[in-house]
């Protein structure tokens, strides 16, 4: 009996190894074509970019050498340029925040439920996904226009909740409503998968031990969502922090942010390496946040463990 | 550990007017491990449920301690439940689940330690308190969960299938060993298994479930020996049933004669009672040679009946039998000598006979 299984096992893994073998070529061969698309359209530009932000533009417009590092200490020594760069980080932060605040019941919800209520709230949550963001930005400025015949105004003056205008189009709110709106399913969909994957046994025994609502959330539903409350802060950050369009129609000058910037430094003042430095900054912050959200992950794998 | 005594009174939960439990009334007497056993979707778990809380109760109540806890929330009713899949909290260590209830609970972190550390003594875990649910084998997860319901010194303990994910070697040990426990902390406990040896085994009192109501109550041997109807006598254990009709009382003993010239003598049939079921278990029934004799006519529990199969099973063969009229009838019997088993030719003719006390009387169907 022993023996036999003893046998087996290498025997089986052997055949496991096999099959990974021949999993593994066409698994390659299928991977290329993107792999070449990505290669060409995305790698290649960036380290390009990455080569532009350290050279030199003279004054003519030709972008040559010497390599230099005076764009990013530029960019980190002007008020206006590390203003819009915090901008662009607290807006990214607040709306992942506001995300996942306002995520998570709808997240709930939609793991909780049957099937025909969790496939009717997936397609409210994504149907913004359908008009374009340009469209949609602007039905927000109509909503938030800061004069009392705005639609918000409007309709808090008329129940008495204000008596002045709220001043709210073209400031740091509005582009925080406006990303909310586009990427909220960003939040919701990942979520809602992690918390489905949540056994409802778990949450019935810590009932039983003696735990009220709140701390079951607190100490058991709330920990197993983190793996897909980290992918949905992931998600919301990074597509927030390199926004363009939201911050232009609805943040106006006054809450601009790292993708208006490099616009300007590109079509305006046509100073290609400084637009391809600050460029460089919103990549590296993105990525940095990518990367600490991994780490925070990793730290969890435990769970895997079998 | 105080034992309580946990009553539910007509106990009923209807899903969209169909009734999961059906007026289920039953006291469970402090300390003791009571059973409820029934085939899948019988209503064995709603009824765990309803007690734990986890459930709310169409109609009835649930009482511990003459105490009614049927409007009690769940966390407030100390009661330690083991699920089918231990649902162990898997980003929790093995200590920081068994510490869950202790925390909820306030107690201190000092006496907490303390007593997670007995509670891991108790399931033979010492060791392995710093591990996480997915480093444990099924056995230890098993022996985790239990410690978590324990440690908070449940007034019930409520175990639902639980070792039904175990496979049959460890599922043995762990019915004795698990019973054993039970018996030492004195934790009046209730058990849900669709197995009846599970139930056999374990359990001072079995309750057999059927369609959401209770079937029959009693220890094993009053269930095993005397099953209150036809579905308990075939659903714990196998039994021969036998149709007839009353045809002679002669003071005490009633005689009954079936279809196949088969004739029962039996007690305990009611006065006014004509038709009748009566149940035989096959390890009752005698086999035996007809060695060219002619059959004994007129003797009660003894016919002929032709074989149909015998499949040897070790220390005992299972013998199907054919009565004249067509009935099937199954015997069990120990193998006394090597070859008595290969000896029967299919189709012989034997004669059977069972000892009238073997006879039972089945109330209803
Ligand atoms: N949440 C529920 N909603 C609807 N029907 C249910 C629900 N829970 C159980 N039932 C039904 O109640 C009956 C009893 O279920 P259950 O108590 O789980 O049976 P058992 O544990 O004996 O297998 C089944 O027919 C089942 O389909
Ligand atoms: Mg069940």
């Amino acid at each position: 009996m022993s023996s036999d299984s003893q046998a087996l096992a290498p025997a089986s893994s052997r055949l496991v190894e096999r099959i990974a073998l021949r999993l593994t070529l066409p698994a390659v061969l299928l991977a290329v074509p993107i792999l070449v698309f990505l290669a060409i359209f995305f790698f290649y530009p960036a380290i390009n970019l990455l080569f532009f932000s350290l050279l030199t533009q003279d004054a003519k417009g030709v972008v040559g050498p010497p390599h230099t590092l005076a764009h990013y200490t530029r960019f980190f020594e002007v008020d206006l340029y590390l203003r819009v760069f915090w901008n662009t980080l607290r807006i990214s932060l607040v709306t992942s925040a506001f995300a996942i605040v306002l995520g998570y019941p709808v997240a709930i919800v939609m793991s909780r439920s049957g099937p025909i209520v969790s496939r009717t709230i997936a397609l409210i949550v994504i149907a913004p996904l359908i008009v374009s963001v340009v469209v949609r930005s602007y039905g927000w400025q109509l909503i938030l226009v800061n004069s009392p015949n705005g639609l918000l105004n409007w309709a808090l003056m008329s129940i008495g909740i204000i008596s002045e205008p709220l001043a709210i189009l073209y400031s740091e709110t509005a582009v925080v409503i406006g990303s909310l709106h586009v990427f909220f399913p960003m939040m919701v969909l990942p979520l809602a998968s992690a918390l489905g994957k949540i056994d409802p046994n778990l949450e019935d025994c810590a009932r039983t031990l003696g735990a009220p609502w709140w701390k079951v959330f607190l100490r058991v539903t709330l920990p197993l969502s983190v793996p897909g409350l980290v992918a949905g802060f992931t998600l919301v950050f990074s597509l927030t922090a390199g926004s363009f369009v939201t911050p232009v129609i609805l943040g106006g000058t006054t809450a601009t942010m790292l993708g208006n910037l490099i616009e300007q430094q590109i079509f305006v003042v046509y100073d290609w390496p400084f637009g391809a430095a600050i460029a460089m900054v919103l990549v590296l912050v993105v990525f940095a946040i990518n990367t600490l959200s991994m780490r925070l992950l990793e730290g969890r794998r435990f769970r895997s463990v079998s | 550990m105080n034992s309580a005594e946990v009553r539910l009174q007509a106990l009923s939960k209807h899903y969209h007017r169909v009734a999961a439990v059906d007026d289920v009334s039953l006291t469970i007497e402090p300390g003791s491990m009571v059973a409820l056993l029934g085939p899948s979707g019988c209503g064995k778990t709603t009824c765990l449920r309803m007690i734990a809380g986890l459930v709310s109760p169409s109609s009835g109540d649930i009482l511990v301690n003459s105490e009614r806890i049927t409007r009690v929330p769940v966390h407030k009713r100390n009661i330690g439940m083991l699920f089918q899949n231990y649902a162990l909290f898997p980003h929790m260590t093995v200590s920081e689940n068994i510490a869950f209830g202790l925390d909820m609970r306030g107690i201190g972190k000092a006496d907490a330690v303390k007593r997670v550390g007995h509670a891991l003594d108790l399931v033979r875990l010492a060791d392995f308190g710093g591990r996480f649910p997915s480093q444990l084998s099924g056995g230890q997860q098993q022996r985790v969960a239990l410690a978590r319901a324990l440690v908070i010194e449940p007034a019930v303990l409520l175990l639902d299938e639980p070792l039904g994910a175990l496979d049959k070697g460890l599922r043995e040990s762990m019915q004795v060993e698990l019973r054993a426990l039970q018996r030492r902390l004195g934790v009046t406990t209730v058990m849900v298994t669709h197995d009846q040896d599970e139930a056999l085994t374990m359990a001072d009192r079995i309750v057999v479930m059927r369609d959401g109501r209770l079937e029959q109550v009693g220890t094993a041997t009053e269930i095993y020996q005397r099953p209150a109807s036809k579905f308990v006598a075939t659903f714990l254990g196998a039994s021969n049933l036998f149709n007839g009709t009353v045809e002679r009382r002669n003071g005490g003993e009633t005689l009954v004669t079936t279809g196949a010239g088969l004739s029962l003598s039996v007690d305990g049939v009611a006065a006014d009672a004509r038709d009748v079921v009566v149940s035989v278990r096959p390890e009752a029934v005698v086999v035996n040679r007809l060695n060219g004799s002619s059959p004994p006519q007129n003797v009660p529990n003894t016919i002929v009946a032709e074989i149909e199969q015998v499949i040897y099973r070790g220390f005992i063969s299972h013998y199907y039998l054919k009565l004249q009229d067509g009935q099937e009838l199954i015997a069990y019997q120990q193998n006394q000598t090597r070859d008595v088993a290969a000896a029967y030719a299919q189709g012989e003719k034997v004669i059977v006979r069972w000892d009238r006390s073997s006879n039972h009387v089945i109330a209803k169907d």
